[in-house]
Order: C-alpha cells, then sequence, then structure tokens
C-alpha cells in the first residue's frame, strides 16, 4: 500500500480521527501512524472542524457518531457545508443502534459498528483512500 | 332602563335582573296567558321597586297586554293613539319638541302624530314613551308600555332596547305557555287513544268543551261513531231523564271539589245507539293543573245493564216473599240469634240457648194478632220469650219434638187455654235451617184450627167420626167466612156437590138452587178434581186437592183448595165425600209469582255473562255457579260444587280471603268489592264482586257477581301512570332530558330534573331563559357549543354529540356530554330537537387519568430505548478500545517489538477497558436491585473526612483528564454511622458528575458538621440543569442532556439519590443554567437501617 499512496500522492495519506474515547482515538492512531498514515485526531465535532480549519485537509475522516459537546451528525452537516472539505470521504465508526437511514443519510463511505477488527478497518481504510486517489 | 339622572351606577345590571326575573315569574304562571301578563307586570315594578333602582318604579307605568284578551285591542287604541295592534310600532315620541321616531316607525306614523297620542302626551305630560309590540306566534299580541314624566331626561336608545328585550321575553312567554299545555293535551289525548278498552273511555278538555270518545262507544252502546258528537251536552242529553238531574248535579260537586287524580263514581242509565237503556258505572279521575284549575275530566263507562238486572230480579223475589208472607193468614215467624245452636247439644241446652240468645228476626200481621198485639213491628226484634213462654209445658213439648224430629216439624197441634176459658187449638210447623252441624234460623207457622175443629171435627184427620155435622149449620157462617172458607159434601153416587152458603159466595155460586156447582172448577181442571176425590174415597185417605174455580158472577179466575176425607158404611162403601174449601187465589198468585221468578233468576244466573255463584254461608263453599264462572275459574261445575274458593285457590291474598269471610258473614248486599282472583291454570284477574245475601234451597247463601276488570284495570293503572312514568324515568336518572323548540325562538320546552343534578340550576329557570344554557357554558367551550346549537336550530345538522364544560353557581365545573337529535316537521323544517345531557365529569377525569398513565409509559419506553441505545454504546466503546489494544499488542509482538514498556502499555490499556466495563455492569446491577427494593445498608462507624479525601484522590486521574481542579473543604474529622461502601458510591456519582458536566471549571467538595446532620456539597460550574428537568434528573436513565453529548448510562444521580434515602437522608440541588449547579447531600450522623 506504501507503493500506492507514494504513487498517487507522493506523501503519506492524511486520515482525521473524530473520536471522543481516548483510549479507542490514542490505540487507533498509533496502529494508522504504524501503517504509514498521517494522522490527526479530534476528541469531538467541534474539534474535528477545528481540526480542518487548521488543514492540512485530510484524505479521509473517521468519525464517532456519539459525542459531547457536538456530536458526529452536527459535524457532517457542518463538513458538507463547506466546499473544500465536503468532498473528503467519510467512514463512519459507531457503537450506538442508530436507526440506519439517518445513518444513510450521511452519505458515508462505509459503515463500521464497534467493535470491529483492525485488520478488517484497516483494509477498509486502505480501499477508501487508494478509491479517492 | 338607564338614562335616569337618579338611576344608580349599576343600572345596566338591573335590567338583565329584570329580564331575569321576569323570565322566571313567568315560567311560574306559563300555564295562563292572562296571568303571564299579569305577572310580568308585576315583576317589573317589583324589580324596579326594591332599593337598588326605586327610583323607575315611580314613573314608569308598564302594561303588558293578553293574548286573547279582546280588550286589548280597544285598550291599546285608547292608550295610544288609535294604532291598530298590528302596526303597533316600536318607537320612542318625545312630547315637548318634535317627535322623533325610531327608524321602524311605519311612514304613516313618522308624517304625523295622530291626535289621540298627542292628547295622551298631554294628559299625562309624560316627557317620553317608548311602546315595544310584544309578539308571540309571528302576531303581535300586546304592547308593553314605558313612559317618563316631564322634568326627567327622555328615553334614550338604550331604554328601547332593552324594552324591546323585556317584550320578546313576555312574547316568548306566551308562546311557551301555548305550546307547553298544547304539548302535554296532546300526549294525554295520545295515550288515551291508543288504550281501547270495552269500556267507554271519554277525555272532557273543560277549557275547549270538547269530549273525547273512546272505541268502545260503538262495541259497548252501540253508538256508530258518525253520531257520536264530541261534546259534553251531547252525552248529558243522553243520559235517562230520571238520572240527568241527579247526575249533573254529582258532576258539579266532583268538578268544585275533586283533587288532581282524585277519583270519582258515577251510575245511571245512559241511551244506547239502538234506543235501549245502559245501566252504566262510570269512573274516572279528575286533572287539575298546577294551580288546582280543572283541566280534564276522564271516566270510563262500564255496561252493568246485566248486573243491575239480576240485581232487580232478586229484589222482586224479595218483595214477592214479603208480600206472601205478610198477606198470609196464618201466623209466620222466623227465630234467630246472632250465634247459631250446635245440633249436637241436649235438647233442652238447645232450648235454653234460643231463649238465651234469639229474637223474633221476622214475623207478619197474623202472628202479632195470634199474640194479642196489632202489628208486626211490635213483634219483630222481641225475645223469643215475649211469645214462647220457657214455662209453657206445651211449648216445651213442641220445641223437644222439633229437635228430635231433624228440625222439622210440620202441624204439631197445640193445644192453649185461651181467654174464655175454653181452649185453643192450633197446627203449628217449624222448620229449621241446619248448616255445619248448627241451627243458624227456624222458620215457623201456625195456623189456628179451633173453630174448624170445633164446628167440622169429621173434618180433621184427628176426628174423622165426627164428619157427620151438617155443613150448612146455622151456627158456623160468620166463622167460616172470617176463614175465607166453607165446607161442602158430595154423595158419590150422585156427583152432585152440595155446597155451604159460605162456600157458594167465594165460588160467586147463587146460594141456593145451584143446578151445577161443577161449574164453578175450571173445565180444564173439573176432570182432575173428580178423579182425585173418587181415588181418595175409593181409598179411604185424606184428599187435598188444588184447582182453578171461575166465579159464576164476575168471570174472575181464583184458587181453591179442598181438603176432607169421606165416609164409609159398614161395607166399605164410600157414603159422602165431606170437606172445606178454602180460597188459595192470594196464595196461589204468589206462588206462580215465585215461580216466574225463579225461572227469571234461573235464566238470568244461567246465562249472565259476568261469572256469578252461590256460596253457602258459613264455609263459602259453592251451590250454584253459571257458565260465565265455570269459564273465568278453568273448574268444571262438579269441580267446583262443594268446594270453597279458599279450597280451590281462587283466593290467593290473605286480605281477599279475609274480605271473603266478612262478606259471607254480611248481612246487607256488598257492592264492587275489589278482589284477585286467580283462576284453576294459575291466571290472576280482577273482578269487583257484588254480594247479596240469599235463600237457596232453604240454606242461606250468598248469592256474588263477578265482573271481570282485569283489562280496565290494565287500561287505568296505564292511563295513570303513562304521564307519570316518565316523568318517574326522568326524574330518577342522572342524565337530564331535554326538548326544545326553535319556532320562532329555540327555546327548552322540556328539561328533566336532571338537569339540576349536574348544572346546580334548576331546570325552570331554562325555561324562561334559554340563554341560561349557553351562560353557563365554561368560557373557553362556550363558541363551540354556541355553533353546534346553531347548527341544529338551523338544521345543518341532525344529531349533534357535543362535550362541554359547565360552571356552577358555586364554581365548580363539570364536564357534560350532550346529545341531541333534531326532529323535523312535515315539511322537513327543522322543528324541535330532543335529547339528553349527561354529566360526565368522573368518566372525563378517568379519561384523563388513563391518558396520563400512557403517555408516562410512552415517556418510560422512549427512556427505557434511549437507555438501550446509551447503554450499547457505553459498553460497546470499551470492548472496541480493548480489542484494539489487544489486536495492537498482538501486531506489536509478530513485528518483533519487545520492549517490556510499549507492551506493558497496552496490556495496561487492555486492562483498563475491563475495568470500565466492570464499572458499568456494577451500576447496572446496583440499579435493578435498587428497582427491585433490596437496598439494604452495612453500617459501620468510620470518618466521613476520610472517605472524602480517598474518594477525592482516586478520582484525581479522572479529574486531570476532565481539566477539573477538584477543590476540598472539610473539618478535621467527621465519624459517623454509615454504609460506607454505598456511601462512596454515592458520592463517586455526584464527583463524576461535576466532572462531566463541569465544563473543565473547578468543583468544589465540601463537608459540614451540623450537629445530628451532616452535609456535603458538591459544586461545579458548568452547563447547569433547567429549572424544567429539574424535577427528573434524579430519576432512572435520565439526563436533563441529550445523550450523544455525555457518557454514562444517567444511572448515577438515580443511584446516588436511593443510596442517600435509604441512609433517611435528602438530596437536592440548585442550579443555574450556565453557571453550574450544587449538589447537597444530607445526612444523619447516625444512619439505621430502612
Amino acid at each position: 500500500m506504501n507503493e500506492d499512496k507514494e504513487g498517487l500522492m507522493n506523501r503519506a495519506p492524511i486520515i482525521l480521527i473524530v473520536e471522543d474515547d481516548r483510549d479507542i482515538r490514542d490505540v487507533l492512531a498509533e496502529i494508522l501512524a504504524e501503517e504509514g498514515y498521517q494522522v490527526l485526531v479530534a476528541e469531538d465535532g467541534a474539534d474535528g472542524l477545528r481540526r480542518l480549519a487548521e488543514g492540512p485537509l485530510p484524505d479521509l475522516i473517521l468519525l464517532d457518531l456519539m459525542m459531547p459537546r457536538m456530536d458526529g451528525y452536527q459535524f457532517r452537516e457542518e463538513q458538507r457545508k463547506n466546499p473544500a472539505w465536503s468532498g473528503i470521504p467519510l467512514v463512519l465508526l459507531t457503537a450506538g443502534v442508530e436507526t440506519s437511514d439517518k445513518i444513510t443519510a450521511l452519505g458515508a463511505l462505509d459503515i463500521v459498528r464497534k467493535p470491529v477488527k483492525i485488520d478488517f478497518l484497516l483494509d477498509l481504510i486502505g480501499a477508501a483512500v487508494r478509491r479517492a486517489a | 332602563m338607564s338614562g335616569g339622572p337618579s338611576d344608580p351606577p349599576g343600572a345596566g345590571g338591573s335590567s338583565l335582573r329584570l329580564i331575569v326575573g321576569l323570565a322566571r315569574a313567568i315560567a311560574q304562571t306559563r300555564d295562563d296567558p292572562a296571568a303571564v301578563a299579569e305577572v310580568a307586570t308585576r315583576a317589573l315594578v317589583h324589580e324596579f321597586a326594591d332599593g337598588s333602582a326605586v327610583t323607575l318604579g315611580a314613573d314608569l307605568d308598564i302594561r303588558a297586554y293578553a293574548h286573547r284578551d279582546p280588550g286589548a285591542e280597544e285598550l291599546l287604541r285608547d292608550n295610544f293613539g288609535g294604532m291598530p295592534l298590528g302596526l303597533l310600532p316600536a318607537g320612542r315620541v318625545i312630547a315637548s319638541g318634535r317627535p322623533i321616531f325610531h327608524p321602524q316607525m311605519p311612514a304613516e306614523f313618522a308624517a304625523d302624530l295622530s291626535p289621540e297620542l298627542r292628547a295622551f302626551v298631554r294628559r299625562y305630560e309624560v316627557a317620553s314613551v317608548i311602546i315595544v309590540p310584544i309578539r308571540a306566534e309571528d302576531a303581535v299580541v300586546g304592547a308593553l308600555s314605558l313612559w317618563r314624566e316631564h322634568g326627567r331626561p327622555p328615553f334614550d336608545d338604550d331604554d328601547l332596547d332593552t324594552a324591546h328585550v323585556c317584550a320578546e321575553h313576555v312574547g316568548l312567554a306566551l308562546e311557551h305557555a301555548l305550546v307547553f299545555r298544547a304539548l302535554r293535551d296532546r300526549e294525554a289525548r295520545f295515550e288515551l287513544a291508543v288504550r281501547a278498552t270495552q269500556e267507554v273511555l271519554w277525555d272532557w278538555d273543560v277549557t275547549t268543551h270538547e269530549v273525547l270518545w273512546g272505541d268502545a262507544m260503538d262495541e259497548t252502546l252501540a253508538w256508530p261513531r258518525d253520531q257520536v258528537r264530541s261534546t259534553f251536552g251531547w252525552w248529558a242529553d243522553h243520559i235517562h231523564p230520571d238520572d240527568r238531574a241527579r247526575v249533573l248535579a254529582e258532576i258539579e260537586v266532583i268538578i268544585r271539589d275533586n283533587a288532581d287524580r282524585e277519583r270519582w263514581q258515577l251510575e245511571y242509565r245512559f241511551c244506547r245507539g239502538d234506543g235501549g237503556w245502559a245501566d252504566i258505572i262510570d269512573r274516572g279521575f279528575v286533572q287539575r293543573d298546577d294551580h288546582g284549575r280543572l283541566r280534564r275530566l276522564v271516566g270510563a263507562m262500564q255496561d252493568v245493564s246485566d248486573r243491575v238486572a239480576v240485581t232487580r230480579r232478586l229484589a222482586r223475589r224479595e218483595a214477592s216473599y214479603r208480600a206472601f208472607i205478610a198477606a198470609c193468614d196464618e201466623a209466620i215467624w222466623c227465630l234467630e240469634g246472632d250465634e247459631p245452636v250446635a245440633t249436637e247439644l241436649p235438647a233442652d241446652a238447645q232450648i235454653d240457648l234460643w231463649y238465651a240468645r234469639w229474637q223474633i228476626r221476622e214475623c207478619n200481621d197474623a202472628m202479632a194478632r195470634l199474640h194479642g198485639y196489632e202489628r208486626a213491628d211490635e213483634l219483630r226484634g222481641a225475645d223469643m220469650g215475649l211469645v214462647f213462654p220457657r214455662d209453657d209445658p206445651r211449648l216445651c213439648e213442641l220445641h223437644r219434638a222439633f229437635i228430635a224430629r231433624g228440625h222439622r216439624l210440620v202441624d204439631f197441634e197445640l193445644v192453649e187455654p185461651d181467654r174464655g176459658g175454653g181452649e185453643r187449638r192450633s197446627l203449628c210447623s217449624l222448620l229449621g235451617t241446619v248448616d255445619d252441624g248448627r241451627l243458624h234460623r227456624v222458620w215457623g207457622t201456625r195456623r189456628d184450627v179451633t173453630a174448624l175443629l170445633r164446628q167440622a171435627t169429621g173434618l180433621t184427620r184427628d176426628r174423622p167420626a165426627r164428619a157427620q155435622t151438617d155443613p150448612r149449620a146455622e151456627d158456623l157462617p160468620g166463622l167460616l167466612r172470617a176463614g175465607q172458607l166453607g165446607t161442602w159434601s158430595l154423595d158419590p153416587g150422585t156427583d152432585v156437590p152440595v155446597l155451604s152458603r159460605e162456600l157458594a159466595d167465594i165460588l160467586g155460586r147463587p146460594p141456593e138452587g145451584d143446578a151445577d156447582p161443577w161449574a164453578a172448577v175450571h173445565p180444564e181442571d173439573r176432570a182432575r178434581v173428580r178423579a182425585e176425590l173418587h181415588a181418595a174415597a175409593a181409598a179411604r185417605g185424606d184428599y187435598a186437592i188444588e184447582f182453578r174455580f171461575v166465579r159464576a158472577d164476575t168471570g174472575a179466575l181464583g184458587w181453591m183448595e179442598v181438603r176432607g176425607r169421606a165416609s164409609h158404611d159398614a161395607s166399605g162403601r164410600a157414603t159422602a165425600i165431606h170437606g172445606i174449601g178454602i180460597d188459595i187465589t192470594r196464595r196461589k198468585q204468589v206462588e206462580l209469582d215465585l215461580r216466574d221468578s225463579e225461572q227469571l233468576f234461573a235464566r238470568a244466573f244461567g246465562k249472565n255473562p259476568n261469572p256469578m255463584t252461590v256460596n253457602a254461608i258459613p264455609g263459602g263453599e259453592y251451590l250454584e255457579v253459571n257458565e260465565a264462572a265455570i269459564r273465568a275459574h278453568g273448574f268444571s261445575r262438579e269441580e267446583m260444587l262443594g268446594k270453597s274458593p279458599r279450597q280451590l285457590g281462587v283466593l290467593v291474598d290473605a286480605d281477599d280471603i279475609d274480605r271473603f269471610d266478612r262478606l259471607l258473614g254480611q248481612r246487607h248486599p256488598v257492592r264492587d268489592l275489589e278482589m284477585r282472583l286467580r283462576s284453576k291454570a294459575g291466571r290472576a284477574f280482577s273482578v269487583l264482586m257484588s254480594a247479596e245475601r240469599i235463600e237457596y234451597r232453604q240454606r242461606p247463601c250468598v248469592l256474588t257477581v263477578a265482573v271481570d276488570v282485569s283489562a280496565r284495570k290494565r287500561a287505568e293503572w296505564a292511563l295513570l301512570e303513562s304521564e307519570e312514568r316518565f316523568r318517574q324515568i326522568a326524574a330518577t336518572i342522572d342524565e337530564a332530558f331535554w326538548l326544545m323548540e326553535f319556532s320562532p325562538y329555540w327555546r327548552f320546552v322540556y328539561v328533566s330534573p336532571g338537569w339540576e343534578h349536574a348544572w346546580r340550576r334548576a331546570p325552570e329557570d331554562l325555561y324562561g331563559d334559554p340563554t341560561l344554557w349557553t351562560r353557563a357554558i365554561h368560557p373557553d367551550d362556550r363558541v363551540a357549543a354556541e355553533s353546534s346549537q346553531r347548527d341544529l336550530v338551523t338544521g345543518a345538522v341532525d344529531f349533534r354529540d357535543l362535550e362541554y364544560r359547565v360552571v356552577r353557581p358555586d364554581g365548580a365545573v363539570r364536564w357534560i356530554r350532550d346529545r341531541g337529535t333534531l326532529i323535523r316537521d312535515a315539511s322537513g323544517r327543522p322543528w324541535r330537537a330532543a335529547g339528553i345531557a349527561e354529566d360526565i365529569t368522573e368518566r372525563k377525569l378517568a379519561e384523563r387519568e388513563r391518558e396520563r398513565l400512557v403517555s408516562d409509559l410512552q415517556v418510560a419506553i422512549a427512556v427505557r430505548d434511549d437507555f438501550l441505545s446509551v447503554a450499547s454504546h457505553e459498553l460497546r466503546t470499551p470492548l472496541t478500545a480493548l480489542g484494539f489494544h489487544l489486536e495492537h499488542l498482538v501486531r506489536l509482538v509478530a513485528r518483533g517489538e519487545h520492549d517490556p514498556e510499549v507492551l506493558g502499555r497496552k496490556v495496561d490499556g487492555a486492562i483498563r477497558q475491563i475495568g470500565r466495563v466492570t464499572a458499568l455492569v456494577d451500576s447496572l446491577i446496583h440499579v435493578s436491585r435498587m428497582s427491585l427494593g433490596r437496598l439494604s445498608l452495612d453500617l459501620t462507624e468510620f470518618d466521613l473526612v476520610d472517605l472524602v479525601r480517598d474518594l477525592v484522590a482516586r478520582i484525581g486521574p479522572d479529574a486531570q483528564r476532565a481539566r477539573c481542579d477538584v477543590r476540598v473543604d472539610v473539618p478535621a474529622e467527621l465519624p459517623g454511622a454509615w454504609d460506607r461502601k454505598q456511601l462512596d458510591q454515592a458520592l463517586h456519582n455526584l464527583l463524576a458528575n461535576a466532572l462531566k458536566y463541569g465544563a473543565g471549571r473547578p468543583v468544589d467538595v465540601r463537608v459540614h458538621d451540623c450537629g445530628r446532620v451532616v452535609v456535603i456539597e458538591v459544586q461545579d460550574r458548568g452547563i447547569g440543569i433547567a429549572d424544567e428537568d429539574r424535577p427528573r434528573i434524579f430519576d432512572r436513565f435520565e439526563r436533563a442532556v441529550s445523550s450523544a453529548h455525555y457518557g454514562g448510562f444517567g444511572l448515577g444521580l438515580y443511584i446516588a439519590r436511593r443510596i442517600v434515602e435509604a441512609h433517611g437522608g435528602a438530596l437536592e440541588v440548585t442550579s443555574t443554567p450556565g453557571q453550574g449547579s450544587t449538589f447537597r447531600l444530607q445526612l444523619p450522623r447516625q444512619a439505621a437501617q430502612p
């Protein structure tokens, strides 16, 4: 995969993790970094938007839904409002039992229900990044 | 009526009171239009005469003119300047200046003030006048006038409006009165019409003088319908002339004196349609209105001709008996006492009892003369000892013989010394009435035969040898004439009778030289008499022959009895036949009358359509029953005869059994006793029983006639109850029935008492003022109710089902369900509506309660769903982290990573996740245990300050992560008795909450020693709690903010509260949104087991 990424962009793909649970967020960032991704982290929706505004823009966003202050839905809404951000593909990482309609409406590339095998998640991220490229 | 200078400020209010008072007064007198107008006037004046508006009374003259009052038009014309009633304007006249007219005033009056009106204004020196027409049934029926004197400000438009409203109410009341009365009459008549019975029901409406006749007029009295006139006069004209004056006088008394519903009864003869006379019993009742005025007379005519005929025949028979007894030459008497005498007693004891208890009940003049009195009356009722001395040995012998021969003795010869020193001989017969082993009475006859025996000894059976005496002996004639008898003899050889002069006189024969005495005997009897005489002579026996004779001189027919015996010679050949002849014409006539009467009675009895029976006294056994009785009772004749009604079960009620027994003991005739009988098949029927004592087969009996009145009773009851029934139903149910009419205004014509139940207002008030209905409705519901009413009145809907609240006078609010159905007239226009208004407050409250429960349940379900979603999220989160940590560890090891610090961090992370899951599961178990009420305390003595410090230390890392500074303000020590583990949990939850919602600002923990109570406060400076959320945050699965933002089950505060309460403490919160919350935990110093 390193070949692909380098071939396409000549840089490591950037992943933004928006996740309120610190344990999940930290371990996921660590693993993704080891896999060669550049990782940005945000502890809630508002933090995520701040990250987007600060740049650099990620190639993929991993988004949790239930978060304090600003949840995933609100984040996605804001993201879609900004033309510069709206094209960034999104993978939902959710522990809830939300109705599928509501989630489908978010237009995510993939929806992953917690808990999830890390290998599966990594394959998904890799494919998503390749497709975006 | 505002406008006067001295009007009180609240004049508008008094106007309203006036209208209401007027309506109420009218409602009270609604039956009488004339009274309505009068009361209306009084009410107006009265209202204005009471303290609040006293000044108006003095200068107001309010007049209302009555409907149907012939003088109304005239009065109006006199007072209001020739204005025809129909054109009565609604206007205002100002006398001092130019007349100003109301726009509605017709042009012809606007053009010029009529001279009469001018005169009126001048005469009464009025400043202004209001004349308002009163309309009823779309016609002007009267006027309401108000005028005000000079020196007062004139009336203005407001007054005019008020006057209009008043007039409208008067009109409405008049109309209502008429409609109400018509309605009531119509209903009552309908009830009558549908109940056609065999009796002629009639209904006389005294206000219209109309009489409605029932259908039975044709069937029962043979009057074809088209010949019956609906007038009282027609009825009166057909009463028998002999009865008419009496009946009309009785009716007058009934009309004057009878109370409402009081029953009356008349008896008279009424002309049948076929010309005959029917004996009528007419029963009924009067109906009066609330003021006692006669409204109607209702009756039922029953044809009792058959019964009366029987009674008359009986009376005639009785008269015959009496005539016979009175006319009889023999002495006749009857002994009877209050108590019968038992026949099994020794003869002398019986005789003693007669003398002790019995009197002469009946006797005739002959009896009186025999004992030296003049008239029978002198002896009637006397003790028997008066004429039958107790110590007379002959009488004693007579009486003993009577008893010895079974209370029947014929021709016992009594010999008594007479006044002349000779002896008096008489033949005495006694006949006793024995029933049930007791002697009830004794009839006796006694014939003085002294003279006969002395002069015609040969003619008596005791002295046949002395029969040789010449019948024409000179000393006999006087005696014989006095006895209406004569002697005669016959030589069997010549067959020519020789009559004594006396006998010739009786027979009207010539005294001398009668060529053919046989001619005296009626031709049809002659051969028989002759044959019987010869037969008697041949048989050597006594003879007694009755025959008819024809007087030769007058041709009159008579009856004679001859009796005697023949003389025989030694060879046994009859030498002569002697005898006496007695004129028995009178007795015979009586006997024949009796026979006719018996036949008539038998026919009347047998063929009578009413059940008739003859019952024995005193047992009441049936001795005879007619066909109608057999039909009515359902028993056969054989089953009935010899049994008493009680034995047959004909009488069921104890009362009726009593009455029947009394009836048997009654000496006087009994009329129309109401009784309930039961047939063999068990059918109960009501009868009117009449009874009369008669003698039947020598026994005292009671003749009864029963008229089956079941059908009539039903009709009567139905009639009486029909009106009551509706009222009772209406009165006993809580729902209010209402009936309204629409033309020309909608108003209530009937509202049942149930109205009062729900509304707490009198239904009568509604009659006068239908707006009371809307005014009582809760303001929030009034528009809907009015709109619904409009729809009904206009016919937009045919049915309404409306719920609204009413406000009772005491302010209580009740829910009403009001369902009404529109009734249209023949042309389809809305005419009336009828409905039910029921108080559904209780139901409504129950509904509310149910709705609340459902809503609570829905909330609880939503909370549970929310919790499940949160729980899922909360449990998945640490599991995900756990998975990642472990998988990362595997990947690191696989990559050859051996740094113990790196691997140890992963393992620590994994272990931390397990801790998180365990804590979550623990709290769930905790809650489920608490919700099952299983919270028990493990009380120990410990220092609360120690607990708090320990807790704050343990929560340090979390506080660090939440970037909150936890500050502690505690006393040196605070020992007490609590459950350490539980209290730790509660405080932990409070602190965790403060960190979670504390927005990174400092959190204070303070502990206060308040003696027997300790207080712990946890204060954050975070988002706070909105007022509306505060009450529910302590419930299970509740949180003040969306679960999406903050982790946890929302159980923390619930658990904390349960723990504190289990300790006997309290947990409160004060909060300002945006500035933070303070949770205040109060605990008793020494907790006890809950």
